[in-house]
């Protein structure tokens, strides 16, 4: 048999699109987000998981508009959520085993659309409809400093991810570039500038080793970039020393309708798409190849009208082992469902 | 009264009726009816223009030559002309379009909208931001917006009387 995507779970309570999934970094619970204002946590009612899932927290209060996304520190403590309202929320579990907002991060003219954590949790980086990416330094007692404002992107900013070990952002934006941020004693500058797609970037995903990146767009098509060290063989330029991104592989076809999320698993390297078309797919890395200047992807299974007659609006892996086959999707059709990919 | 955009627009003459004339296989329950382009025009050929008291079919910024369903893949795409190059309104009647189009076709439809091509300056720009469904989410919480685009739609129901098949 064919490897496919088996539905195990579908998680109703939001009243209102869901924008987004995250998977805490142990992968024991699920947040999920959207235009109902409020963050819902999940979890399945047995360890071995199965097709019973509770929604334990409702998270609301601290937001007065969508919230557009939501992601986990890396210590899984504290929680952060980007808004329509401008603000990104800091949220914690208290002694009481609720989630409290504990901060409230201003400064974005307007909407702001992401947020993400560095792998060591001591950074964190905003981006909104105003253009500007935003860096913060995590200090004692939930207090947050802005470090630097960056500005270069000419259109509204979609998505920010952090390198999974280093400290190197990836911002993506409505300007249809990538851009890949590094400091310079705490001098925060754009080191390249990834530009390829022909329309919107809406999501980016780094793969384990954090040399290879992967983009969806509003052009239809997922891109692969790899990071090609200074004084590289193949003589590309870089800027200053650091690597230089060029695409490696550009996935068309496989979608007819904008692309706007995807993640590729650290644990076992398939990448997933969720797109405007209500399709989900499945990406391998062609394993006979070794050429990996060239990679090659090719399509392992998809999932037609995964929410109905919605489009899927974010897609994530489970992040560890655990359950690494499970993959976690948010629809505009306000749910949230949980796959289970078979080989 | 502030300055108008375009203080003295073209007015075209409108049909008084629906161009849609029901037929006896629409009257027959065992036949599917499908949803066709005269029907989606006429959810949108009597919106109000944001400045006159007009309709877009009578500025001639929709027309039924430029709406283009297909009905089995769930695809609508509209083409609208702003009724000058640089009309600063496009992009609000843009949005009238889209939010009269997601309160009143099935949810499966996915709804393309376009300034016609080489109609205005920034066409561009226009249709990327319409197409953009964060960005319309994000105007559309915006209360102020929001009223200006449900003034548009109040006369959208007006879509004249249909035949019936002889």
């Amino acid at each position: 048999m064919s490897p496919n995507l088996e539905q195990i779970a579908e998680l109703k309570g939001h009243i209102d699109r869901v924008w987004s999934v995250a998977w805490s970094p142990t992968g024991n619970v699920l947040a999920s987000c959207g235009g109902d204002k409020t963050v819902r946590l999940w979890v399945p009612t047995s360890e071995n998981g199965s097709s019973e899932w509770t929604c334990t927290h409702v998270l609301e209060g601290a937001h007065k508009r969508t919230i557009r996304s939501v992601t986990w520190s890396p210590d899984g403590r504290q929680l952060a959520t980007a808004s329509f309202d401008a603000l990104t929320g800091i949220w914690e579990r208290g002694e009481d085993g609720d989630y409290e907002c504990v901060a409230t991060l201003e400064g974005h003219e307007n909407e702001t659309k992401s947020v993400a954590w560095s792998s060591s949790g001591s950074l964190l980086a905003t981006c909104g409809r105003d253009k500007s990416v935003w860096i913060w330094e995590v200090a004692q007692d939930n207090d947050f400093e802005c470090l630097s404002v960056l500005q270069e992107h000419t259109q509204d900013v979609k998505m920010v991810i952090w390198h999974p070990t280093d400290e190197l952002l990836v911002s993506a934006s409505y300007d249809d570039t990538i851009k890949i941020w590094r400091d310079d004693d705490d001098d925060w500058y754009c080191s390249d500038t990834l530009e390829g797609h022909e329309s919107t970037v809406w999501a980016i995903d780094f793969d384990k080793t954090g040399d290879y990146l992967v983009s969806a767009s509003d052009d239809k098509t997922l891109k692969f970039w790899k990071s090609f060290p200074n004084n590289n063989q193949e003589g590309m330029d870089t800027y200053r020393v650091h690597p230089k991104w060029k695409c490696v592989h550009t996935l068309s076809g496989q979608h007819s309708r904008c692309v706007y999320s995807v993640s590729w698993s650290k644990v076992h390297g398939l990448i997933a798409s969720g797109s405007g078309d209500n399709v989900i797919r499945v990406f391998e890395q062609d394993k006979s190849q070794n050429d990996t200047d060239s990679p090659n992807f090719s399509l392992v299974a998809s999932v037609s009208s995964a929410h109905g007659v919605a489009d899927v609006n974010c897609i994530q892996w489970y992040p560890t082992e655990k359950h690494s086959n499970w993959l976690a999707t948010a629809g505009d059709d306000g749910i949230v469902r949980i796959w289970r990919f078979v080989e | 009264m502030p300055e108008l955009i375009n203080a003295n627009p073209t007015i075209y003459a409108t049909s008084k009726n629906s161009l849609r004339v029901i037929t006896a296989d629409d009257e027959n329950e065992d036949i599917e009816d499908m949803i066709d382009s005269r029907e989606v025009f006429d959810l949108i050929r009597s919106i109000s223009d944001p400045e006159h008291p007009l309709t877009l079919e009578e500025l001639n910024v929709t027309q039924l030559e430029h709406v283009t369903v297909d009905d089995n893949n769930d695809s609508v795409v509209i083409e609208f002309t702003p009724t000058i190059p640089h009309c600063s309104m496009a992009t609000l009647i843009g949005l009238c379009i889209r939010v009269r189009l997601l309160r009143s076709l099935p949810e499966r439809f996915k709804v393309d909208i376009n300034v016609r091509k080489g109609t205005h300056q920034s066409e561009q720009a226009v249709n990327k931001q319409l197409n953009d469904k964060e960005r319309v989410a994000a105007a559309l919480e915006n209360a102020h917006l929001l009223e200006v685009v449900n003034q548009c739609l109040t006369t959208a129901y007006a879509r004249g009387t249909i035949k019936r098949h002889q």
